[in-house]
């Protein structure tokens, strides 16, 4: 034996290496796979689900196409042949009987004494063996047979001398043989009709194509990806394209909905999806969508589709470019594109399903509040709506969509009782949710709005907002997918109305308000309140003073009332522990936030509205040069 | 055993390895790193020379091109107008890049821009750097010392055509926000506000 590598030339270890790695890559994918179809099975109904089945035959297609089947993946085909590739080495290793190469040398094995016999029974033992079996004593043997017992005394001799002798017993200890070391050989495990033979050209072709081929192949490909879609996952020429609108927009003209679509179009995603299709074309399909024409065309679907993820993008860009106007107009045109209505004061009515278009906009009735303080046969008149029992189902539509009320919204500093300077604080927002049924004012106890400053709530502040049960799937029988929606926050600042951080998703919020009673809802009691917490990326000012922001949440699907409230960060030093002021005095009667408040015959919002008087100072920070470049806009082309 | 023979056929081959199996195998990599190269250059070039501009037409500069050489030369005060218009135009557009560079900054460290776009900003204020020596030179030509007045003049049209636009942009705008409200104007200019009880 020599002391190269050697492979492996009795398949014996080549298909347990195998079997290892196998069974290492696999049984994690398989609790995984299994744990994954087991919790898909018992999925809850979230509160506040709106369950009508509305949705189009040609819609439901589309979407149960799109959905990936979850039994025939790729993953699954992995496991099962990676566990039937198991089962066949397990029969292979089976098989095959193991022959050891290289004997173990163990003296007591060979003397046929038990392990730590004394050294005196051992030679007792020997000499006994000895006279057995020296080759001098043993007669009439064929040639053949003398040998074998010759080698055999020796070995015998050799087992009793690494037992007594003092070198020799060396040997074996740091051996593991009484005459030194031994051949050392190393085996890798690949099967030997891999390397020699006819297939080892095949063998080295797939080296060549591994690590010449495939492997460049999937470095550039992740590579360019990485460099064609952004972070936000929108093609970089859609990014441009955003960034090129946005800088050349003009404050003077109005973004609508039609504006915003028409952007949209010109997105690469729809050059990829459509090579055929002009911009024209693509912004036809979403107005085809809008008016619900039918029939639906495919292509239709497909370009709705992906519209969510665009808009994404261009609300990210929007805020960036700190433009709060497209900011809110695309959120709006997301809502459009969700509920499938066109640009219209109606909107609120207009997404309740079997509604009829045109007498509705004959009405006078824009808000859901509105309408469900009418009886039922006036609100068939209103809708347009004939059968009892299509009415049923249009109000439960009607009542199931979640509006926000605003109870309380204040800037927090995580472990401070006020704002304090230069720290990273976040927009604490209390709402309620209520039902469009729910009408008048609702009596929330302190204790609810109260959060309990724990270790944990200090770490992650947003743990509460967290917590909150996920929002159900909206109400959408014409988008083309099923939507998770939810509420996004735009913070602003007062003093140049534009935005100042990137918009807030929320996802969580419980709904279970919208199951209350109007005597439920008015009693209070068992109302839960939501909390929505907005991040301010930006440190609070090193100044003392009063900030004023404007923090507005719109639902992503829905068409409600928005939110839109004034907040004031009231930046000061933490005060000394005795002279805590807690009292946060209502609006001034001659303030402007007052006389709204009273005209309003309303219970004065707990926001920190007290700073009117202060706003002249801020104003008088703006600069000539910060507000004449707002106003420079591309327009001396006049396209 | 087998091994042995296998050691005897190796030696053989490599015995038979000629002098120019490595002088051909630097230059098929050498080549090949070359034309690589070579390509790589030719197709960046191509990038810059098709890179989109991040405004569109600048037509003033244009027009002032346009008319300083033409021929015969118009009158003088015709060329400095052309001039004005240039750097009120270059102002602008100063300003403006100056404006989104903490944006485009942002954007590009979110990740949310590529590369190009970053580039291609850079372009753009470097472009309009050499736009505003150039505009300062042609200046010097017309009047030695007049650069001092003749900024802040840029500026002062620049900010004048802004407050211009806004002004003249107010009817459109309430013809566009009564349109998307629904509301229409009788007759005797009244507005209709169509959801109001009466």
């Amino acid at each position: 034996m020599d002391s190269r590598y050697n492979y492996d030339e009795h398949s014996q270890t080549w298909p347990v290496f195998t079997l290892s790695v196998l069974v290492v890559t696999l049984i994690p994918f398989t609790i995984q796979a299994v744990s994954n179809a087991f919790s898909s099975t018992k999925e809850e109904p979230i509160v506040g689900e709106i369950k009508l089945d509305k949705v189009d035959s040609q819609i439901k297609k589309f979407r149960s196409n799109r959905k990936p089947s979850k039994i025939f993946t790729k993953k699954n085909l992995f496991i099962l042949l990676g566990w039937l590739s198991i089962g066949a080495l397990i029969y292979h290793i089976s098989i095959t009987e193991v022959k050891t190469q290289v004997s173990a040398f163990d003296p007591y094995d060979l003397l046929g004494v038990e392990y730590g016999t004394s050294e005196k029974d051992i030679k007792s033992h020997f000499r006994k063996l000895s006279i057995k079996f020296h080759p001098d004593k043993q007669r009439n043997l064929s040639e053949d047979e003398k040998l074998k017992s010759e080698e055999h005394f020796v070995l015998l001799t050799k087992a009793y001398k690494a037992l007594t002798e003092e070198t020799t017993r060396e040997n074996y200890e740091k051996y593991g043989h009484p005459d030194g070391p031994q051949q050392a050989s190393h085996g890798i495990a690949l099967p030997k009709f891999l390397i020699e033979g006819k297939s080892s050209p095949l063998l080295l072709a797939l080296y060549i194509v591994l690590i010449g081929g495939v492997l460049p192949y999937f470095v550039s490909s992740w590579w360019s990806k990485t460099k064609t879609y952004t972070k936000k996952g929108i093609h970089v020429e859609t990014a441009n394209l955003f960034v090129e609108k946005l800088l050349n927009h003009k404050p003077s003209i109005i973004v609508r909905v039609d504006t915003i679509l028409t952007w949209l179009s010109e997105a690469t995603e729809f050059k990829i999806l459509f090579p055929n299709k002009s911009n024209e074309e693509i912004f036809q399909l979403f107005q085809n969508h809008l008016n619900r024409k039918t029939p639906i065309s495919d292509d239709q679907l497909k370009a709705v589709a992906i519209t969510p993820s665009l808009i994404a993008g261009l609300i990210d860009f929007a805020a960036s470019f700190r433009n709060t106007e497209i900011s809110n107009m695309a959120v709006e045109t997301l809502k459009h594109l969700v509920q499938a209505v066109p640009e219209s004061t109606k909107n609120e009515l207009l997404q309740l399903p079997n509604v009829d278009q045109t007498i509705v906009q004959e009405q006078k009735i824009v808000r859901l509040g509105k309408l469900l303080t009418l009886g039922n046969e006036e609100i068939k008149k209103t809708l347009g709506i004939k059968d009892d029992l299509k009415l049923k189902e249009t109000l439960d539509v009607a009542t199931n969509i979640p509006i926000l009320k605003l109870i309380k919204a204040e800037f927090k500093v995580p472990g401070e009782v006020v704002v304090t300077p230069e720290s990273t604080c976040y927009i604490s927002v209390k709402v309620v949710v209520k039902s469009a049924k729910h009408h008048g004012e609702t009596q929330i106890s302190e204790d609810k709005l109260k959060e309990n400053d724990t270790l944990e709530t200090l770490r992650d502040p947003y743990q509460i907002v967290n917590a909150q049960p996920s929002l159900p799937k909206s109400f959408a029988p014409f988008f083309p997918t099923e939507r998770r929606g939810g509420f996004v926050a735009l913070t602003s600042l007062q003093k140049d109305t534009k935005i100042t951080e990137s918009p807030a998703f929320f996802q969580k919020l419980s709904l279970s308000n919208l199951e209350l009673t109007q005597e439920q809802y008015k009693d209070g009691s068992k109302v839960s309140v939501g909390t929505f917490k907005i991040p301010i990326t930006s440190p609070t000012p090193a100044q003392e003073g009063k900030y004023q922001f404007r923090v507005v949440i719109k639902s992503t699907d829905y068409f409600t009332q928005d939110l839109d409230f004034p907040v004031i960060m009231h930046v000061q030093n933490p005060p000394r522990l005795e002279e805590v002021n807690y009292d946060i005095p209502d609006p001034d009667e001659d303030s402007l936030a007052g006389a709204v408040a009273q005209m309003k015959g309303e219970k004065v919002k707990r926001v920190d509205d007290d700073s009117d008087d202060e706003d002249s100072e801020f104003e008088e920070e703006l600069s000539d040069f910060e507000d004449i470049n707002t106003d420079t806009e591309d327009e001396a082309e006049g396209n | 055993m087998a091994d042995n023979q296998t050691t005897e056929q190796t030696e053989q081959v490599i015995s038979k390895i000629s002098v120019f199996t490595p002088i051909i195998y630097v230059t098929v990599v050498l080549t090949a790193l070359v034309v690589f190269s070579i390509n790589y250059r030719k197709n960046k070039i191509n990038a810059l020379y098709n890179r989109q501009p991040f405004f569109k037409r600048n037509l003033p500069k244009e027009l002032h091109f346009e008319l300083r050489d033409s021929d015969p030369k118009p009158n003088e005060k015709v060329l400095k107008a052309a001039l004005l218009r240039r750097g009120a135009e270059s102002i602008r557009r100063t300003i403006k890049l100056k404006e989104v560079q903490p944006f485009i900054t942002a954007l590009y460290q979110k990740g949310s821009i590529g590369d190009d776009l970053y580039e291609r900003y850079q372009t753009a204020t470097k472009l309009e750097e050499l736009e505003v020596q150039e505009i300062v030179a042609e200046t010097e030509k017309y009047k030695a010392g007049w650069i001092p007045k003749f900024v802040p003049l840029l500026q002062e049209i620049c900010f004048n055509e802004a407050l211009r636009r806004r002004y003249s942009a107010i009817e459109d705008r309430k013809l566009d926000l009564l349109d998307q409200w629904e509301i229409k104007i009788s007759k005797d200019g009244i507005l209709e506000f169509p959801n109001k009880e009466k």
